[in-house]
């Protein structure tokens, strides 16, 4: 087949001492970039750029994409261990690792996340390799309005975010919807709520928002308890380390979710890494057989979240190989690099440079391998770090975060929202009302806006045009019954028709009894 | 005994240490050599943006001419519509260390609103190209000249789709001047960013666009973009684009030309201007930026140094408010 020969020789360049060279740079130090939190992949490949002047193109391309998805292993490790994201596509994996953290299932949760990673990346990489001429269409046919129905979608998940009170998660995400609002408006760029404030002129950065919601509050909660360590019990025995046959058996549905979820989420425009793990979290939730454990601690949200940024990163590699169009953030920067070298991102990419385009996508096969060579054992030395005493750990973290917020934008103005979002993030600690839904919040209403605007624009302000594009209809469609389906009432009429229908039912534990009647 | 000498030699070597640092970071005055730190190019706007380019191929430039023993660096300040990269500029009033690439949105953002600057708190160095807008459509479109374009607007006011930048900025500009030229009326729709419009136009979710060449460079080489007319004096000289024609060699007598050119703090030292004007005229000559950047884009070079083009700056100021005058945007 052509593709498998066009892959051959590809394999083989990326393989060159050379490239394997740069490529476990990269992967590193977007491994290294994920773990710290506050900075990301964007700044991470930023950072590597200069590195590259006088690099062969495709050695250069190949290290900073390396980077791209390295992150996203990284972003897991401060997430499970400290409840502080190192990603805002870790942000679930905050909220379940942890809890599975502080059940001394450390390592599991650590192990999983490097698996799915593995897992999701690769298959993602073979989606690319297959499917990319349909995929970039698809990608094409996303105009404002589908943007906005797929936004919307995202949206209707918000309540599901709070693994309890669906009432909390909506307050919440109202919250995070007015805080959204502050800063420039999309269409003409109108300051909006800034009250004259230079820090907020720009809105609220999510990744200040998100470790200040996260990651102050506990160190602010360790303050309460001098001297206490993090964790009561730390085990370093290998076979802790690694996930049960129990749980490879739960998350056998989340590796397939947070691959397609995570792949078809980096490709479509407006969505990207961290809207396809939120997605990824809820769609698992709902194909659950331990509905009840998330929220609590659920080893397969940390399978799907995780499978789903891995898999998003490379599928937002698609509509820039294919048209020279980023989707997302990093992608921008990678593409700058592109241009930089001379390479030429856009339709013509494939006919002038099929080398760099295969030598590439065999990079990405080799550097998903690495990082999993690579992570498995690193989580030995983060579980035995878990060792040092609290107050160190946190003060670093603090430090971290500080250092991190900084780095995004260069300035102290995002370091004051985060220490701001962190006195927010500690009541609502306090009050128990879930921080998540303000995170998601936060990132989908600008988006989500400018799409409105950008398609009453285009139908001169007629709203039919929700409705008169079969692919914006089909959206808006799922994101009724996404809310339909959360209502209370709906659920238990639902479970008892399949109660009825197939005699599955329903625990005590909330566990859903797959045994046939009779055994 | 011992750890009380160890902490004295250990603060001394601080104290030491610190004294050196703090001369080192000592401003640099006009006697010193020029430059004595690293030259940092403040990049308006994303990573991976207009300015980012440029300034990166620019920085590239400066090294391979070896004029410099310092390097140059690019530092992103803001996103979007942000004056921060302004701002923060600004803020080095006396210090030629800095460079901030500039356009058309440097002097329209005071007119729209608060902004913690005036374009002239700054010192023009020089203009490196023009930017000049293009009207597009998708390859398999029924324009096919600029003509069936307008014919199709004023058969249809107030239908068609037309693409662009932010409200206020060079697109929409263009689009206005369209509008006024021709007597139509089209539906503008602004996008964030170049690659955004670029893949509503391709996508079909648009009638035509106005943009800059680089934001559909890839495309129209590619023949999935046609252009219907470039809104300048001349024809563009970059491959793709030499044979089409200008909107007045249609009979449509509208140009937007973008201009980007580069300013530093104010109050530096006339020869650290110098020096940096030089430095600007280094990189235009340099064949690689050329190939990559002017090429690569479709700008038109355009090197305007010192105080003329702080004069070209204070014309464009003044036509520009006319213009936001016309469509409501300036009272």
């Amino acid at each position: 087949m052509d593709i498998l020969a066009s892959f051959a020789s590809g394999l083989a360049t990326a393989i060159t001492p050379e490239n394997l060279f740069f490529l476990l740079i990269g992967v590193l130090a977007g491994n290294l970039v994920g773990v710290l939190p506050g900075l990301g992949p964007t700044t991470g490949t930023v950072l590597l750029i200069p590195l590259t002047f006088g690099m062969d193109p495709t050695t250069a391309i190949i290290m900073l994409s390396g980077v791209y998805y390295g992150a996203m292993y990284g972003g897991s490790t401060t997430s499970i261990l400290l409840n502080v994201p190192g990603e805002s596509s870790s942000v679930m994996t905050a909220v379940e690792g942890h809890k599975l953290a502080r059940q001394g299932r450390a390592g599991a949760a650590l192990s999983m996340s490097a698996i799915s990673s593995f897992v999701a990346g690769t298959a993602a990489v073979i989606g690319l390799m297959f499917l990319t001429p349909p995929m970039a269409k698809l990608a094409l046919s996303f105009g404002p309005p589908e943007e906005f129905a797929l936004l919307f979608a995202a949206f209707t998940i918000v309540a599901s975010l709070g693994g309890g009170s669906m009432t909390k998660g909506l307050a919440m995400a109202g919250l995070g919807v007015v805080l959204a609002t502050i800063g420039l408006e999309p269409v003409a760029a109108q300051q909006r709520l800034t009250f004259g404030l230079p820090p907020l002129e720009q809105g609220i950065s999510f990744i200040a928002a998100s470790i200040g919601l996260f990651a102050l509050p506990e160190v602010m909660e360790a303050m309460e308890r001098p001297g206490r360590m993090i964790y009561e019990r730390v085990t370093t025995k290998v076979n802790r380390l690694l996930p049960t046959r129990q749980d490879m058996k739960e998350s056998a549905t989340a590796f397939p979710t947070g691959a397609t979820v995570g792949f078809f989420g980096g490709i479509m425009p407006g969505a990207g890494a961290t809207i396809s793990s939120f997605l990824a979290y809820d769609i698992q939730k709902r194909i659950s057989r331990q509905p009840q454990k998330f929220g609590k601690g659920s080893i397969e949200a940390v399978a799907a979240v995780e499978g789903a940024n891995n898999a998003a990163s490379t599928g937002a590699m698609i509509p820039m190989l294919s048209f020279g169009i980023p989707g997302s953030g990093t992608t921008a920067v990678i593409m700058g690099a592109m241009m930089i070298h001379g390479l030429r991102p856009g339709p013509m990419l494939f006919e002038a440079n099929p080398d760099f385009v295969w030598a590439l996508v065999a990079s990405m096969y080799v550097g998903n391998i690495m990082l999993l060579i690579l992570n498995l054992p690193l989580i030995w030395i983060w579980i035995s770090c878990l060792r040092i005493p609290g107050h160190i750990v946190l003060t670093a973290v603090l430090a971290l975060s500080v250092t991190g917020v900084y780095a995004e934008d260069n300035s102290l103005d995002n370091v004051i929202v985060m220490f701001a979002f962190g006195v927010l993030g500690y009541a609502l600690k306090k009050l128990r009302f879930p921080p998540a839904p303000v995170v998601l919040a936060l990132i989908l209403t600008g988006p989500l806006e400018g799409a409105l605007a950008r398609s009453l624009a285009m139908s001169g302000n007629d709203w039919t045009i929700f409705v008169s594009r079969p692919l914006t209809t089909t959206l808006l469609v799922l994101a009724l019954c996404s809310i339909v389906f959360q209502i209370p009432m709906v659920r238990r009429a639902i479970g008892g028709a399949l109660r009825s229908g197939r005699s599955r039912p329903l625990l005590a534990s909330g566990e859903r009894d797959i045994k046939k009647p009779g055994e | 005994m011992k750890t009380l000498t160890t902490f004295l030699r250990t603060s001394l070597m601080g104290l030491g240490l610190a004294a050196a640092a703090s001369f080192a970071a000592a401003p640099a005055n006009a006697q010193a050599p020029f430059p004595s730190k690293p030259i940092i190019l403040v990049a308006p706007g994303t990573i991976g943006g207009g300015a980012d380019v440029q300034l990166r191929l620019a920085a590239a430039a400066i090294e391979a001419s070896k004029k410099i023993t310092e390097p140059a660096v690019v530092l992103n300040r803001g996103a979007g519509g942000s004056q921060e990269a302004y701002v923060f500029t600004k803020s080095k009033a006396g210090d030629a260390h800095y460079v901030l690439a500039v356009a058309p949105q440097f002097l329209t953002y005071p007119m729209l609103g608060p902004s913690g600057y005036q374009p002239t708190e700054f010192t023009p160095i020089a203009n490196l190209v023009f930017d000049p807008s293009v009207l597009v459509v998708r390859a398999d479109s029924p324009f096919k000249t600029m003509a069936d374009f307008i014919n199709a607007a004023k058969a249809a006011p107030d239908k068609l789709t037309v693409g662009g930048g932010q409200v206020g900025a060079q697109d929409s500009q263009g689009h206005m001047a369209i509008q006024a030229a021709t007597g139509t009326k089209m539906r503008y729709v602004a996008f964030a960013g170049g690659a955004d419009l670029l893949r509503n136009v391709l996508g079909g979710n648009l009638d035509a666009a106005v943009g800059n060449p680089s934001d559909f460079m890839g495309s129209v080489e590619g023949g999935q973009i046609r252009v219907l007319a470039v809104l300048d004096e001349e024809r563009n000289p970059a491959p793709a684009l030499k044979a089409i024609p200008t909107a007045r060699e249609q009979g449509f007598d509208i140009t937007n030309i973008g201009w980007r050119g580069w300013v530093a703090p104010a109050n530096i030292p006339a020869a650290h201007r110098e020096f940096l004007t030089n430095l600007a005229k280094t990189v235009l000559e340099d064949p690689t930026f050329v190939e990559r950047y002017i090429v690569r884009f479709g700008m038109r070079p355009g090197f305007i140094p010192g105080d003329a083009f702080g004069k070209h700056m204070a014309e464009r100021d003044a036509e520009y408010r006319v213009k936001l005058k016309e469509v409501g945007l300036l009272k």
